[in-house]
């Protein structure tokens, strides 16, 4: 709900004073989150660290994720280089912080997209109902029943791989997923009489949607994206394992635990062990986040923990 | 042996165990029948060897099939030499140089298997067989028999091979285990092809008892193979693996007669200690690999006509770095002729004024290209497929950091495997490309990259004073007077810098020790090599 | 009445499984022109533009062949894998049993580990045991499956001087190894739906405990575990299966990557191999395949939910 704004007579700052307010509700706010989801706070501080990571991956990272140092080829992890180097004498540490960009990018950008397209489809069939309904369920079972492996491998079959496929067709994916959770979610929502209120002063369908419906589903579809994101970053690096990842030069962690990681798995383990700690981590910390959003948020989607999983 | 020891880089401390090439595997037992022989096998497309240019299909014939000559096998035989022997030809003559006259073995016989039932074999098989070499449909190895004008049947036990011009490599081809396998006519009939493993009916050392596709291929021992008394070994089974982590492990645990890496036999180097600390007792042989990656630049096209700029394209690339990335520092320099092919590959530091483009020299590449007005530095493209390995996938993008180093800008395009053999193997990319070349065991399929309209041709060469050297070569059926032509062609190229040649590994073949009278090679004749070997147990 | 829903169940079952195959017919209409020259010229499977075109079926108007293509579907012909040249159906009948058992030892280990799960840390909700079940059980999640798969395997074969036999054994040389052969790899796989089958019944149970009658119960003095089998896990797993309906398409996909790892000649390799050869009637006939066994699958389960309890008929 949005705060209503103070009007203020004692000469203070109003902006100061609701800037000052509004940080010390969340702080609060993030405070009981963190008493009783502890869970769930530590996955928001991983995420957190992650975006960092994305974000600022040229200041953390002490060096280039191509950068070939001299002499210091399969280095084990130590006070040198933190997680070791790998056959290519480049710092691990540095590509993990830059493949957190690569991950960021399409776990986000997929989601991102699923989540628009879910929402698209999931409102409109849950408010409109009726023919149109059926007819679009239809198509999202359809979705559905492929295998995503098998579905996403056959469509990077026809249409080559590359970021752009690989975030198209996981995204066609989700979003089936995804779009009969929030149609559910929309089918409660229009029985409340506020609905039927907008209706009946004559709100057009566009607005009831926009206004009334996305705002009560929203927290549905915050606690799929955040579940979706993890079984993304799993779906990227399982790809990568059948040889259908983000290709070079980027890091993917994928790919570094894949390809030269399960190479050198024998002689040099650190390669293989600190991408899969990266992934194993953040989805963790989807999964972590997510299910205690869903506690708070919304208590509808408790049960069918399909969108996650399928992925 | 000399040549590859010469050319072996010792980085760092890493000098080489290279010295233990040819294995002085005594041979301290008698033969003895009996065992079996496990290996990382293959599953083929199909079993035609006629309609397939997969090596997969070539190493499962190996074990059932014979040709008409095939290479020296046995411990004694250095890695990387490929003498000639008869296989079904007893003898041969030339008559004349165009003119070859086999004389084959007297009772020979097919496998009991329907519709040939151990019949003897004879010329009319040889002759049906290379009749449908040349004129199948879809035969993707008919070029090796280019220079082929006909196969005549003079008695039972005698064909005559005409040819159309003098071809110095033609034996070579003749004894090559890709795709010359001698078939029957009957089982051609019978199934419509030989595709089916059915029909897989050779003349070979073992008979094909089962297939199961991605599972596992059952050889058993021909009893009535021609060399009597061979094959020692009673059972051969080829287990197709996937996955190369789980491969290891199945060899490490005792799963495997021998190491599971392609071609057969050879383990991984980065593996190389694990493998020694299980399996202490087994029997290492080294020899370089003739898999030699390398750069195609369009000199059909701007900058890469400038000799300048190829020639800095080159001396930008560290070698021995990437060997030291890639094959923990060992390896072998190559020629345009893959040094591992040492008895036509001139010696690296032989190549006189050409070597000085294959040593990193970032200064003198950045020198160079602003001599062509390219010092600014410039953006290019190459394409590339990973071949699911990751030593190229490194190799690849430590080529592109050298080149950025002296302004070059290397935007990398990675293909599937089908597109980038389609396009880029064949010299269809935009700028450059980079990808191992065909394992040939003659120096002709390498030269044969330099000749204009060759599809291989992926630089585009087009120097036909080099052209006129290669053909004159092909002619020469004198071996001393083809060596030195070669040594001059491979001098003349390293001059022009039309590819940036990569170094080779060097290929570490681990075998049980109990093995004997076995000498690993290059080439997918695993059935030739091991048709002697026997087990001492 | 159970009849009456089933029909009504079937009934929107077909549109799906219509919208599926059209699905799948249509990724040999995606394939770009330049592959469809690629696969005549490098895989060599076919002699001209023509043939190739003709093999792949593209000559014809697109509904004409989508109608030819199901009818002879329908009649158990898969058309022919371009890279073997043999029937379709026939490679699949040899490799979909492999999938289906690994799949079903899976289903078996995922029930198994997370159903228990799921009962402590109801039982116990918010403590530090419910917290350490869940993180492991997520934890299990979120291990990418073929790092779990490699490490399985290589592992054991550093320090034990074990790993699982590369070789697949058929049933009818020796079923016992053939069937031991499935449990490494479908406890790997099985993890990963452990998480999801433990979610659920924690909180299907969760609702039940609070329920009048477990109250009730309680307060008699029952012994705990007795209440919470007798009366919550009848109620609490219902939703359980129809999960496992779900599960099955999470499975089948996990089977690309457990197969490659494991050496099981099953339908996930043959699809990655496929993929490789560019061979798409292969690809097609198992996706094809597939989804009409997971509509069917939770076709089934639906009507066998709706048996069980007759509330959510609708």
């Amino acid at each position: 709900m949005p705060e209503p704004v103070e009007v203020t007579a004692t000469g203070q700052w109003p902006a100061a004073r609701t800037r000052a307010g509004a940080v010390r509700r969340a702080l609060s706010g993030a405070g009981r989150f963190c008493r009783r989801k502890p869970l769930g706070a530590l996955g928001a501080v991983i995420i957190l660290a992650l975006l960092l990571m994305a974000g600022f991956a040229e200041w953390i990272a002490p060096y280039a994720y191509d950068e070939q140092i001299p002499g210091a080829r399969l280095r084990a992890p130590g006070r040198d280089f933190l997680l070791g180097t790998d056959n290519i004498s480049r710092d691990i540490f540095s590509r993990i912080v830059h493949g957190a960009r690569v991950t960021v990018t399409v776990s986000f950008a997929t989601v991102f997209i699923a989540n628009v397209l879910a929402a698209a489809v999931g409102i409109t069939s849950g408010y409109f109902r009726g023919r149109y309904d059926i007819c679009v369920q239809r198509v999202v079972d359809a979705w559905q029943s492929f295998p995503f492996l098998i579905i996403i491998l056959s469509l990077l079959a026809v249409l080559g791989p590359g970021m752009p496929n690989i975030i198209v067709s996981l995204s066609i994916l989700v979003a089936a997923a995804a779009s009969r959770v929030i149609r559910g979610a929309t089918l409660s929502v229009v029985e409340n009489a506020y609905v039927e209120a907008a209706r009946a002063i004559g709100c057009g369908h566009v607005r009831i949607m926009a206004r009334h419906i996305l705002p009560n589903v929203a927290g549905t579809i915050i606690v799929l994206a955040t579940i979706g994101l993890g079984g993304i970053i799993l779906a990227e690096s399982a790809l990568s394992f059948l040889g259908y990842g983000v290709p070079p030069p980027h890091p993917s962690w994928g790919s570094m635990l894949s390809g030269s990681g399960r190479t050198y798995m024998y002689s040099a383990p650190w390669m293989a062990v600190w991408p899969g700690v990266a992934i194993s981590l953040v989805v963790f910390a989807f999964n972590m986040l997510g299910d205690a959003l869903r506690d708070v948020l919304d208590p509808r989607v408790r049960g069918s923990s399909r969108q996650g999983r399928d992925i | 042996m000399d040549l590859t020891r010469r050319d072996l880089l010792a980085l760092g401390g890493l000098t080489l165990a290279a010295s233990a090439v040819a294995p002085s595997a005594a041979r301290a037992t008698a033969p003895k029948r009996g065992g079996e022989f496990r290996f990382r096998g293959y599953t083929p497309p199909h079993f035609d060897p006629h309609l397939t240019a997969s090596y997969t299909t070539m190493i499962n014939l190996s074990f059932t099939h014979s040709r008409l000559l095939r290479h020296k096998a046995g411990p004694d035989v250095k890695p990387g030499v490929f003498g000639i022997e008869g296989d079904l030809a007893e003898s041969w003559t030339q008559p004349d140089e165009k003119t070859y006259v086999f004389k084959l073995r007297k009772g020979v016989r097919w496998h009991k298997k329907p519709p040939v039932n151990g019949r003897e074999l004879t010329a009319d098989d040889v002759k049906y067989t290379f009749d449908r070499f040349m004129t199948i449909k879809g035969n993707a190895n008919r070029h090796m028999m280019n220079a082929l004008d006909r196969v005549d049947v003079a008695d039972k036990h005698t064909v005559k091979f005409s040819l159309k011009e003098p071809n110095a490599w033609f034996l070579d081809f003749l004894s090559n285990p890709m795709a010359l396998s001698i078939v029957a006519r009957e089982a051609v009939e019978q199934f419509g092809d030989l595709k089916k493993p059915e029909a897989v009916i050779g003349t070979g050392p073992w008979v094909l008892e089962r297939h199961e596709p991605k599972v596992r291929t059952i050889f058993v021992r021909h009893p009535d193979y021609f060399r009597s008394g061979l094959p020692y070994i009673e059972r051969v089974e080829g287990i197709d693996f996937n996955d190369p982590a789980a491969r290891l492990a199945a060899f490490v645990t005792g799963q495997l007669d021998a190491g599971p890496e392609f071609p057969g036999m050879m383990i991984r180097r980065q593996d190389w200690k694990i493998v020694k600390e299980k399996r202490p007792n087994l029997r290492y042989v080294e020899f370089p690999s003739n898999v030699m990656t390398h750069v195609g630049m369009r000199i059909d096209k701007k900058p890469w006509d400038d000799i300048r700029v190829r020639r800095a394209m080159s001396m930008a690339v560290d070698r021995k770095a990437i060997l030291v990335a890639t094959a923990e520092g060992v390896g072998v320099m190559n020629p345009p002729v893959p040094a591992a092919l040492s008895a036509w590959s001139i010696p690296h530091d032989q190549l006189g004024e050409g070597l000085k483009y294959d040593q990193y020299d970032p200064a003198e590449a950045k020198r160079l290209l602003k001599e062509a007005g390219l010092g600014g530095g410039f953006s290019t493209t190459l394409e590339y497929a990973t071949y699911g390995s990751q030593e190229l996938i490194d190799a690849v993008q430590m080529c592109v950091k050298f080149w950025k180093d002296v302004g070059v800008d290397v935007k990398v395009v990675e293909k599937p495997y089908a597109a980038f053999f389609a396009t880029a193997y064949q010299g269809k990319q935009d700028a450059l490309m980079m990808g191992p070349q065909f394992p040939a065991l003659d120096p002709y399929n390498f030269l044969a990259q330099y000749l204009p309209g060759e599809p291989k041709n992926q630089s585009h060469v087009n120097d036909p004073a080099l052209a006129d050297m290669i053909m004159n070569s092909s002619r020469t059926l004198d071996d001393k007077k083809r060596r030195q032509q070669i040594d001059e062609i491979q001098k003349h190229i390293a001059r022009q810098a039309y590819y940036v040649r990569l170094a080779s590994g060097i290929y570490i073949a681990a075998l049980d020790p109990k093995l004997e009278n076995f000498g690993p090679n290059l080439g997918y004749d695993y059935g030739g090599r091991l048709s002697a070997a026997w087990w001492n147990t | 009445m159970i009849r009456k829903y089933a029909l009504k169940r079937l009934l929107v079952a077909i549109p799906s499984l219509f919208i599926a195959t059209v699905i799948v017919f249509s990724l040999s209409r995606l394939i770009p022109g330049d592959v469809v020259v690629l696969m005549m010229e490098e895989n060599q499977y076919a002699q001209d533009l023509e043939e190739m075109r003709a093999k792949l079926g593209l000559d014809r108007p697109i509904h004409a062949q989508y109608v030819e293509w199901m009818t002879r579907a329908v009649r158990g012909d898969l058309g022919q894998s371009l890279y073997t040249g043999r029937p379709v159906l026939q490679e699949l009948a040899r490799r979909m049993p492999v999938s289906l058992e690994l799949g079903a030892v899976a289903v078996v280990f995922a029930i198994l580990i997370g159903v228990p799960i799921g009962i402590v840390s109801a039982v116990r909700q918010d403590s530090v045991r419910d917290y350490a079940a869940r993180s492991a059980a997520i934890l299990g999640l979120s291990m990418p499956g073929f790092w779990l798969g490699t490490l399985v395997v290589v592992l054991p074969a550093i320090y034990f001087g074990w790993s699982p036999s590369i070789e697949f054994t058929r049933f009818e040389d020796d079923p016992w190894r053939h069937l031991a052969q499935f449990l490494v790899p479908g406890c790997l796989l099985g993890i990963a739906s452990a998480a999801s089958i433990m979610r659920l019944t924690r909180t299907q149970l969760l609702e039940v405990l609070r329920m009048e009658y477990v109250r009730t119960a309680w307060s008699k003095g029952l012994a705990e575990h007795p209440i919470i089998l007798k009366h919550c896990l009848k109620n609490s797993l219902i939703p359980v299966v129809t999960i496992l309906g779900i599960q099955i398409a999470q499975i089948l996909s996990g089977t690309v990557i457990f197969e490659s790892i494991f050496g099981l000649p099953g339908m996930g390799r043959f699809l990655f191999d496929a993929i490789t050869e560019r061979d798409y009637p292969v690809i097609q006939g198992i996706n094809l395949v597939v989804v009409t066994t997971i509509v069917t699958v939770n076709l089934l389960v639906d009507v066998v939910y709706a048996y069980l309890d007759p509330r959510i008929r609708y």
